[in-house]
């Protein structure tokens, strides 16, 4: 009886280890990964032998900032001297029509800063796709890699913390998602075309309204992102306890009551667990790289296209160009809510990888 | 022709009109048109070869479709403004209205593929 009792439970065990091994081998991210990014990756990081640290060091993050840049400095400078230009040759014309008087000389500069505007926010509205698919990547990109993020915690035994992070993470990225689709884009979407009105008559003053409008998305997404954040970190370190006294309680379980064998098996376990870690610290590293070469191109687009804006908006100034002047300074408020948006939903994608790369094995 | 030779022509015309003036009014004042017309002429003369440069060097960027309209509303501008002084000066000033309200429309229907554009990027925003 006693030596039925002792295969029983021994065969538990092994069956319990059993089921993370198999787990494991499910786990394989690359396929969830855009193309462009699995081609910007480091050579063999999917390979089973890959020293995920040395593949991701700080040289290969510079060069992938490097190669972003240069990938989209050529354009957006090429159109910082053609907006130069449009200005330039725009106050020439100022500095003509100033001998008309009154309404015409007003008309003609009604005409002049339409030239400007026209050519800003077909800048802007392509700005403004590019965030839109950016954030559709990243969305399908943690939904797709969700599940193996949860199979990284159960194999270590945090089943809790699966649970918690999967349906958190689900909650995060339909929360980004409809906060973005319903709210945040069409409120965004608004003061674009807002800006534009402005910028057709300077009877038309909107600028208050402008700055509130950007005042509440700059806040609703703040808001969003650290309260996500602050709430999933919360629910992880609890979690995370409860796992590990579980966990704890098979260990002392299995060393008290499997004689013989009973520690050994309890040390087996814990070597397994810490191989697990090493795996979950590759498909957390691995994640952050790829949510980093995804927001890259966007988010140095964004700021490229911004300081543009800021010397065009300075140039104009210098130029005596007032309405274009403000056109500009809109325009580059505009980028900077972009800007906010980008860097938070990547941040928070980040944040949660983090969260699993940090979280220690529940037998360790 | 040298500045100096315009200011020379200009200065000429005002003591032609002071005289004419003192002797018929009308005179005075078809001389003032006739130097008018003459230095306006001569100042579209001086910038076209500045147009034609800027325009070489814009080429065929995105660039030159907005210079055209530019240059367009400035012509029409520059015409209006000088027809609507010359009816102010001969006492027409209802005259002066009507040309400028007609510059405006002209200076609208300049700006209208502007406002279209933008009236698109707008819609495709929201």
């Amino acid at each position: 009886m006693r030596a039925v009792s002792v295969i029983a439970i021994i065969l538990v065990f092994l069956s319990l280890l059993s089921l993370n091994a198999a787990a494991l081998e499910s786990v394989d991210i690359g396929e969830y990964i855009p193309d462009e990014v699995k081609q910007a990756l480091p050579d063999g990081i999917f390979d089973d032998n890959a020293n995920i640290a040395d593949k991701l060091s700080f040289s290969y993050f510079f060069e992938s900032i490097k190669k972003s840049f240069r990938s989209v400095a050529g354009k957006y400078t090429a159109d910082l001297y053609t907006l130069a230009a449009l200005l330039i040759v725009s106050s020439l014309f100022h500095l003509l029509s100033q001998s008309t008087k009154g309404e015409l000389e007003g008309a003609f500069s009604s005409v002049s800063s339409l030239c400007v505007c026209v050519y800003v926010f077909t800048v802007v509205a392509t700005l403004f796709e590019a965030v839109s698919e950016y954030l559709g990547t990243l969305a399908s990109f943690a939904t797709a890699v969700t599940p193996a993020i949860s199979i990284a915690y159960a194999a270590g035994g945090n089943i809790s913390a699966a649970t918690v992070s999967t349906s958190g993470l689900m909650l995060s990225i339909a929360v980004v998602e409809n906060i973005c689709a319903y709210l945040l884009y069409p409120l965004l979407s608004l003061v674009a075309a807002l800006t534009i009105a402005s910028s057709l008559s300077p009877k038309i003053r909107i600028g208050t309204l402008i700055g509130f409008l950007r005042g509440v998305m700059m806040l609703g997404i703040s808001f969003t992102v650290t309260s996500i954040s602050v709430i999933m970190s919360l629910q992880h370190t609890l979690a995370g306890a409860a796992d590990t006294l579980g966990a704890r309680a098979v260990r002392f379980a299995a060393s008290s009551f499997i004689p013989i064998v009973g520690s050994a098996v309890s040390e087996a376990v814990r070597m397994v667990a810490g191989s697990v870690g090493y795996i979950r610290a590759s498909i957390g590293g691995v994640g952050i790289a790829v949510v980093i070469l995804i927001t890259l191109p966007v988010f140095i687009s964004l700021m490229i296209v911004r300081i543009n804006l800021v010397i065009g908006a300075s140039l104009s100034d210098i130029l005596g160009c007032e309405r274009e002047t403000q056109v500009l300074k809109q325009a580059s408020s505009l980028i900077n809510v972009l800007i906010a948006l980008v860097a938070l939903c990547a941040f928070m994608f980040v944040y949660f990888l983090t969260l699993l790369l940090k979280c220690s094995s529940a037998y360790g | 022709m040298s500045i100096i030779r315009y200011c020379g022509l200009v200065i000429f015309a005002l003591f032609t009109v002071l005289l004419t003036s003192e002797l018929k009014r009308d005179i005075g004042k078809l001389v003032g048109i006739c130097a008018g017309v003459a230095l306006l002429v001569a100042a579209i003369g001086k910038l076209v070869p500045v147009f034609t440069v800027v325009k070489q060097l814009l080429g065929e960027t995105v660039l030159a479709g907005y210079f055209t309209t530019l240059i367009k509303a400035l012509g029409v501008s520059l015409a209006v403004d000088f027809c609507a002084d010359l009816c102010k000066d001969l006492g027409e000033t209802s005259l002066a209205g009507r040309i400028e309200l007609l510059g405006k429309a002209e200076l609208l229907l300049l700006a209208l593929p502007l406002v279209s554009e933008l009236i698109k990027l707008a819609r495709g925003l929201l």
